[in-house]
Order: structure tokens, then sequence, then C-alpha cells
């Protein structure tokens, strides 16, 4: 976003609303997952409440058309990143992978929609725009493990959460309805992870792919051992949130009946209601057999006994805070639109009032807002403790097709590397297993056939015949490694920085430190002796120039980033310790809360989703409280 | 011939077209042939012919449903698409996606009452014949024992397609007897049907026994059948049949008082126009306003526009061998194996194999892949695409 933009070209037209400030019973900030999980949550408890939703992006896709129009310009993007298919305005941007370089070469970036100061880049981005980042998510919903919540007195590392797994366990499993999870509860009794007796998932798992069943073959009866202990080496089923067979014997505890009907297709309900394979979960399943917040989102939106009224293109850039209640007084929000010829941004400006104040934007996004409103200063820690897993990946050729590219991303893992002894000196890791070829770490399929034809001069039949063969051999693992809270990885804001709308631009420090550097060695060994056991022909290969290399103890590494971010208003015991309570409701503001995975204290190595959609649960049931 | 503008206006397509006399009497040709092969099949064996008889119409109302899949493909997959992010996106294709997304909605319903016919037939100890030759239709056929007034046939989305497929959906006027043989309208069959099963069940429950023998695993249920348009009932007595066949009847004509059906009040479902309704929008151009309910109305809602010409220009009932290149008739070929290796998929999933289901998905999703590039190509020499061909190859027994 320089300051030269093509939007400046037009000519702005900013007013100021002279309505008088709108009451409401909630504003809720965000209409993504969390936003839209605690507002189904409100108006099924609750009657007659007036629900205000904001969201910032210019993507609406309530209706099925604009969902089409989402899949059309998926399918025209020529760099299919995960927000290629997503509007993205520089009113309210989106951060892009496109905008990454390798900051110690190249110096801090500022170009795109993140101020990066380093010295690491944060790799990762998200998705502004109605339905959030589970437009472009995998799906993947793994619970915590039980030590992840009280990883400083298990392991001296990092800190305890103010809340145990067995207390978020009844959250777990309503987030697990909402989002439709497909799992075996056998498979995922490990790690000490507890569910309620008969307790089944709500479908069955996603099938594994060939792959799948080819490396838990291959690799049975195999342990590692770190530490001095063993550990199995054991491919086990994902939990996914992705439409597959219901389980009969699921028994939904809103209804006290048996049994669950997938959701399909928002708007075009009979699509989707079974994942299809159509390989591209990440940016966008076509037919929404991946859960969306879209989904959670009709039903907020199709119900009787409140009003609830979602405005997007409304990015809130500051809350007013009355200084002698400390209470919330004012959202301030601006709406933008284009001119009905095109060639004018309309921009006004407004505020409204609400009892109940939720921040449910995306973590980067809630400390911004905090940060720009001077709120929740006691604990010092809002827009600190920045986290997200670095995935490194590992690649290379099976000596045998395995049936590449067909599938959800990646329906196995290797979870039982998730926790151990070796947590108290280096961070767990998940392991990943990818069905899509290396499609990340080299954009296949699209460079195999560049690569045969440029540099291997191949044509016609023997052309076909090696993307074929090398094509149906790829495959790759992902190492996701855990990051301890550390308040120097954090977000600032500056008036140096704003987007075309006159919001701050997130300035982003980051570093990673030995703690993770230490698992991608374990990582990079514990790849070595699989590929050795598959007879895999390694391909990986890491470059000084990627943005998220670096080099430890003579050998080098690149991470990407996983979409992950965590820890930006941490939860706490006390207004010193954290931004908020274990309901997320903010120590310093009695009517504000600040929810979604800002709020976890630390990331563990489960994908966060999970996390956030069954504390979003939690916060809804104190919110209605108030009513 | 009675007057048609003394009809109400969902009545007054029900008189026939003027077929011409060669094609009428093909028509009743292929119905004669095809039903006397019928006959001295399956016959043998069954002592009660009245059983018999309800085993067959089962049986025909399975092939009903499913004869009336292709032509509902072709439409559908002769629309365009369209890129929608393209600036002249809404001035080139209107409102051709909401036409294809009617279309599919109809025929999805198609599927479920297929395999709802298939769940009774089933439950009433009946065979489920999918592939047997003379069961499958060939195009262009007749709706079979109906009274063969209308061709039905493989073509391109167009207003005559529309028309046709109105033909088919036409509600049943009031006062109209059930009749198996030479209905007119798919609700006179189903209500034969419907009759009969009620007298067989009842003389049944006299002798302390039932009609509904049928083994409740080859029963499809909610686990294998999905996503078409409502949900599929397990069918193990006279109450779970006639459940069956309400949603039948309702999806495809509505009622007397309503051009809905009354998927909401069973499904918890978005309120859903019956297929008939649904298809005059497309007739009309316009959609029926949200207030509007009653059948007897023409469509009073927002207009539709509909773009004839995005539209691939697909042969009307054509045939491999009409093909000419032969890279297309290999197309076409490998369509047509396809398509028959789906019937074989569907006859497993109905005598034991549910899980088979999955597998037909799979090869639905090739079909509408082959059946697309068959639109795509023109014949050459003429001014024509080619198309699906729906040519049943069955499978060569050992």
């Amino acid at each position: 976003m320089g300051k030269s933009s093509f939007f400046l070209s037009f000519i702005t037209s900013t007013t100021q609303n002279m309505d008088s400030t709108e009451q409401f019973d909630v504003i809720i900030v965000g209409a993504g997952i969390t936003g839209a999980i605690i507002a189904k949550s409100l108006v099924q408890s609750c009657k007659g409440l007036n629900i205000l939703m904001l969201d910032a992006g210019s993507g609406d896709a309530k209706d099925f058309r604009t969902y089409e129009k989402y899949n059309d310009q998926y399918y025209n993007a020529l760099a299919k990143t995960p927000n290629s298919p997503y509007p993205d305005s520089p009113m309210a941007p989106s951060p892009s992978v496109l905008s990454l370089h390798n900051i110690k070469e190249e110096g801090p970036i500022t170009s795109g929609y993140f101020v990066q100061k380093g010295p690491f880049p944060f790799l990762s981005n998200y998705n502004r725009n109605v339905g959030g980042t589970t437009l472009h998510w995998l799906g993947t919903c793994l619970r915590m493990c039980p030590n992840d919540f009280k990883l400083k007195s298990t392991y001296g590392q990092g800190v305890d959460w103010p809340m145990s797994y067995e207390e978020l366990m009844p959250y777990y499993r309503q987030a697990e309805l909402e989002i439709g999870v497909s799992a075996e509860v056998e498979e995922q009794k490990i790690l000490g992870i507890e569910f309620e007796k008969d307790y089944v998932f709500p479908m069955h798992k996603i099938p594994q792919s060939y792959l799948d069943r080819y490396m838990s073959k291959g690799l049975e009866g195999m342990t590692i051992s770190f530490h001095g202990v063993e550990y199995p080496i054991k491919v086990i089923s994902t939990p996914q949130g992705r439409n597959g067979m219901p389980n009969k014997k699921y028994f939904n505890e809103q209804t006290q009946s048996y049994g669950f009907t997938p959701v399909g297709a928002v708007g075009a309900p009979e699509l989707g209601q079974r994942c299809e394979g159509n390989a591209n979960c990440v940016p966008i399943c076509p037919v929404q057999a991946k859960y969306n917040a879209l989904k959670t989102l009709q039903d907020v939106l199709n119900n009787r006994d409140n009003t609830v009224r979602l405005i997007n293109q409304a990015p809130v850039h500051e809350l007013g805070i009355d200084p002698d209640t400390q209470l919330i007084k004012q959202v301030f929000y601006k709406k933008y639109a284009t001119s009905a010829d095109g060639k004018r941004s309309l921009i006004s400006t407004h505020e409204a009032q609400g009892k109940i104040v939720v921040l449910a934007a995306h973590a980067i996004e809630n400390a911004k807002i905090l940060l720009a409103s001077r709120a929740c200063t006691t604990s010092g820690q809002v827009g600190k403790n920045l986290m997200d897993h670095l995935v490194m990946l590992t690649w290379g050729l099976l000596p045998e097709a395995i049936g590449s590219y067909r599938g959800p991303g990646s329906t196995s893992g290797m979870p039982l590397t998730r926790d151990g002894s070796f947590r108290s000196r280096r961070a767990a890791f998940r392991v990943e297993i990818g069905n899509w070829g290396w499609n990340w770490p080299a954009n296949t399929p699209e460079s195999t056939l560049l690569d045969a034809v440029d540099n291997l001069g191949l044509s016609g039949k023997e052309l076909i015949a090696h993307v074929r063969d090398i094509g149906s051999r790829q495959f790759r693992m992902g190492w996701e490694f855990e990051q301890l809270p550390e308040e120097r990885n954090r977000i600032e804001i500056s008036d140096d920085y704003r987007d075309e709308l006159g919001n701050y631009r997130p300035i982003i420090h980051y570093h990673i430190d030995r703690y993770q550097k230490l698992a991608a060695r374990a990582a990079r060994r514990m790849s070595k002796k699989i590929f050795r056991k598959l007879n895999v022909e390694e391909f990986t290969s890491y470059k000084e120039t990627d943005a998220g290399y670096f080099e430890f103890r003579g050998r080098g590494y690149t991470v990407n980033g996983a979409g992950h971010l965590v820890g930006t208003h941490r939860m706490g015991e006390n207004a010193q310790d954290g931004v908020v309570d274990v309901n997320q409701r903010a120590f310093d503001h009695p009517n504000l809360f600040v929810a979604g995975c800002g709020s976890m204290r630390t990331i563990a190595t489960s994908n966060p989703t999970l996390t956030m959609a069954a504390l979003a649960f939690k916060t809804a049931e104190a919110i209605a409280q108030e009513f | 011939m009675e007057d048609q503008e003394q009809k109400s206006y969902h009545h007054q397509r029900l008189a026939p077209e003027k077929l011409d006399l060669a094609k009428q009497e093909q028509l009743q040709k292929n119905k004669l042939i095809s039903k006397m092969l019928r006959i001295g099949q399956s016959e043998r064996g069954l002592e009660d012919n009245r059983l018999h008889k309800l085993h067959e119409s089962l049986r025909i109302a399975m092939e009903l449903e499913l004869s009336t899949i292709p032509p509902y493909l072709c439409a559908l997959y002769s629309i365009k698409e369209g890129d929608r992010t393209k600036t002249d996106y809404a001035a080139k294709f209107g409102d051709n996606a909401e036409v294809s997304y009617l279309i599919r909605s109809v025929m999805m319903e198609e599927m479920l009452h297929f395999t709802l016919v298939g769940n009774i037939l089933n439950a009433v100890k009946g065979e489920i014949k999918i592939t047997d030759p003379n069961f499958v239709p060939s195009y262009p056929t007749a709706l079979p024992d109906s009274a063969g007034l209308f061709e039905v046939g493989l073509q391109k989305f167009s207003p005559d397609a529309i028309r046709t497929f109105l033909r088919i959906e036409q509600p049943t006027p009031p006062d109209t007897p059930p009749l198996f043989d030479g209905y007119q309208t798919i609700g006179q069959f189903y209500s034969a049907i419907i009759d009969l099963m009620k007298e067989l069940e009842k003389e049944a429950e006299k002798k302390g026994t039932t009609i509904f023998q049928g083994h409740l695993s080859l029963q499809i249920d909610a686990n294998y059948y999905y996503g078409g348009g409502g949900k599929i009932i397990g069918v193990h007595d006279l109450e779970s049949a006639l459940a069956a066949f309400e949603v039948i009847l309702e999806q495809g004509e509505g009622s007397q008082t309503s051009i809905y059906d009354q998927d909401d009040k069973d499904f918890g479902q978005i309120r859903d126009m019956a297929h008939y309704f649904k298809f005059n929008e497309i007739f009309e151009g316009r959609r029926y306003a949200a207030c509007q309910n009653d059948p007897k109305q023409p469509p009073d809602g927002a207009r539709l526009h509909i773009h004839y010409d995005q539209v691939y220009n697909m042969a009307q009932n054509a045939k491999t061998a009409d093909f000419v290149s032969p890279e297309l008739m290999e197309m076409s070929h490998a369509f047509n194996r396809k398509y028959s290796e789906l019937l074989y998929t569907l006859e497993e999933a109905f005598t034991g194999q549910p899980d088979q289901l999955m597998a037909a998905v799979a090869i639905m999703y090739e079909l509408r892949y082959q059946a697309v590039a068959l639109m795509r190509n023109p014949i050459p020499g003429r001014n024509v695409n080619a198309g699906p061909t729906f040519e049943f190859l069955p499978r060569v027994k050992a």
C-alpha cells in the first residue's frame, strides 16, 4: 500500500455520519468463526436481542452467487495463494504471502499490508472478508492435549493456561458439532486426550488417502528416540471440519437426539454434503463440503427471535472508553463503498453503542483495535506474544505411484510427537502428511510440466509419461513446530503506516528462537529416517533466498507460516497476567470481550481453530448471562 | 378435446401436442415391444398376479424416474457457465446460472424419487431390474406406460426442452382417475400404484401377514443417499411407503392448493417449489413472487433474464453413429460405457451393496465432464455439436 496507490487517483468523498449513535445490545466486530459462533449461540439462547455485526472485508458470500464468483476468481488466478479467490480491498487489505521476502537479505518489508521489522519475517496471513479465514483454511480440527494447558508446570517452558483441558472439554464438543467434525474417537484418544463416555464425532473419519495407508504399512512398528524415550512413528487420521459419513451413534445434546445431518453449501444446501475430493480445500472448497463460518452465519441471520444486522465493508478502528467506569462507550467504524460509476470511493464514519462489545476480529486486528483505543493497558500484554506454527517441509519421490493430488490436502499425520519430555528442551511438532505432491514447496504439478518441457526437452507421449510418473510419486511431509510466547514477538501501530482508509497497518516484530531450531533439527532427523525406510528419493532443498530461511549449527532450514496466529491478547489469571479472563472478558473493561486465537496463551501443536471455536462457545455462555 | 381456455393455468399444457403420425406410431410401437418383452420375462413363478403387478409397476416407476434424468442432464450441462469475475458476465449470461440451479434441483429430486421407489420395491420384496435392457430408456422415448402423448428426447436447453419438461411434471387435475396404463400425468400412475399397494396390504393384514417382507438391509439410508433434494426414507411398512410416495408426488406436482412441496415441514428445509412450477418459472421467464402460492396463477415475480444463446448447440437425439469422426465416436462410446457402468453400480447399490452409491457418485462426476466435453465438440460437416447419447451397453454375460 504505497502512498501513490491507484485508489488515491480516485476522488474520495468522506462524510461524517450525522445520525445519532445507534444502540445495540451486543456489537460483534468480525464475522469470522468466532463472531459467528458467539452470535449464533446468543440468538439460540436469548430472545429479543438487537445485535450488530461489523466486518471489514468487501466480500460477503452469504448468497451462493458470490461464492461461485470466488470459485471463478480462483480458477482465473495465476498465483493460487490462500487469499487468491477472495476480494481484497485497499480499504481493508488482507496480508498476502506474495509480499514476503528474506528480511536479513533485503531489509524490512513495507509493501503489502503488514509492515515487517523482523528480524525474521512473519510468514502467515489471514482473510478479511465475511466468513474470515475459514474460507481458506484446510479444516484441521485437533484438540489441544492436556499438557498443552500446563506447559510451564509440566516442562518448565512457556506459561500455563488459567484453564484445563477438562474445563474446555464440553466446549470442544459444541465446537465439533458446529463445525461438523469427521473423526473416530478410538483413534483420537492419544496424548492424554479424553472424551466423554460414549462420545463419538458427528461424522466418521474422512477416508485416509492411499498415501496414508501406504505409509502406515511401510512404517509399521517403527519408533524414534528423543532424549532417551522411544516414540512410535504412527500414522493416524486427522480430525477434519469436512463433511463425511454421518455417525448414527452421534448424540446431539442440543436436540437430544441421535444422528447428524451434514450442512451443505450456503444458499445451495444440497451441495457439499460430502467431501468430493476436489483437492483444492485451500484456498477454496468449491462445494463447501469443508466448513466455513458462512454456514454458522446463515443460522444467525435466519433466526427469528432476535434482530441481527451484519454490515460488511465496515472496519472498526477504535473503541471509546468512559474514563470513569472504564466501560466501552462507543465503537467507531468507517464504511467504504465505490460510487455507482466506479470512479469515487465513498467513505463515511459511524459510531455505535453496545451494552456488550465483542472484538472477534483476527488476533492481529483485535490487537490493533485495542492499541489504537489505548484499551486493556494494565497487563501490558496487548499485541505481544504473537505465535505461529513454523512449518518445515520435506519432500521426495516414492519408489511407486501413490496417487498424489487426490482428496483433501491432508488426511493423516503422525501426532504422537506432539507431546513428550523433550518439550523441556525443544519445541514439540506435529507431523502432517500432504496429499498434494510438492504443491506447497515446489508449486507442482505446474512446475513439473514446465521443468519437463523447458529443462528436459520432453514432448508428446514422453512428456505425458514423465509427468504421469513423477506426478504420481511426489509426496511431502509438513513439520509444524510450536512456538513459545515472547514479548518481543509483537504487533505495534504507528502513524507512519496506515491503509487507504487511514486505519493502522500492523507493524510486526518477530523472532524465532533456539527452542524451535532444535525442533527443526529433530524433525529433519525423523524425516531422514522415514525417507530411508520408505526408499524415498529426497528432493528437499532450502535456499538462502527463501523468506523463512535460517541456519542452525551449520545447516540451513526453511520454514513457512501455517496461518495460525495466536497470542496477541492472551488470557490470564488476573489483570496483571493477561488481557482477558477464561471467558475472554477484558479485565480492564467490564463490558468488553476480546475473543479469538489471540486469547490463547500458548499455541502448542494443534491448529487453533477448534480451540478458538470452543472458547467462543464458552464466551457466548458468559455474555448470555448479561441478558 | 377439452376447451383449453376452461382449464386452470397450470393444466393447460396437458393436451397432446401435434406429434406427427409416424412419430406417434413409432413411440407406440416401442412401448408395445418393451412391454411384451417384460411380460414374457417376469410373469413366471408368481402366484398372485396383483403382487406381480405391483412389483412391475414399481419397476416401471423406477424406469420412469430414471428416464427423466438424461433429458434434464442434457439441458443442464448444455448451459454455458461463464466467468462471473468478468464485467460483462451479467449482460452476457443474465440469470442462466439461476436456471441451471433450478434444473439441477429438479434433477436431484428425480434421483431421490428413483431411490425412494427402489426402497419401496425392495420393501415389498420385488426384484430390482435397473440394467435390464428393456427397462433402460432409449431416446427419444415416451414415458414408460404413459399415454405416449409427447416425446421425451435429448436436447440442449431451449424453450422446447422446457415445454417437454413441463409436460413430464404436469400436475394431475382434480377428479382424474388413477391409471396404470396410458396415464397422462405421473401422479395418476403413482395413485394407481398406491391404491393397489393399500389393497394388497389390507388383504395381507387380514391373513395376519404383510406384503412388506423385504430385507431391511437392502434399504438405502441417509448415510449413502444425500444431497438430492430431501431426506431419503427407509421403507418397512405401509406408512413409510406412503410417506415416500408423498415426497415423490409433492416434489413433482405440488398440491392442489400450493406450488410448494412440503419439504420445509418435513425436513426443516427452505421452502422448495414443486418441479412443474420451477420449470414454469423458466418457461415464463419470471419467478413466482414470494407471496404467491396458488398453482392456478402464472408467475408474477421478478423477471428471469434467460440467454438461450449461451448454450452448447447440442444435436438433438443423436446416436454415437451420427458423430462422423472416430475421435468423437470414441468419446461418445466412452461416455456410454460410463453411463452403463453407472446403471450397474446403482443396481448393486439396491441389491445389498449400498456403499456402491459412493462409487456411483464418482461416476456421475466423470459423466458430467465427459458430457460437457462432447457438447463442446462440433460434429464434422454439420453445424451442431455432439452430446451425450445415453445408449446403454449391456455387459456381456460370461
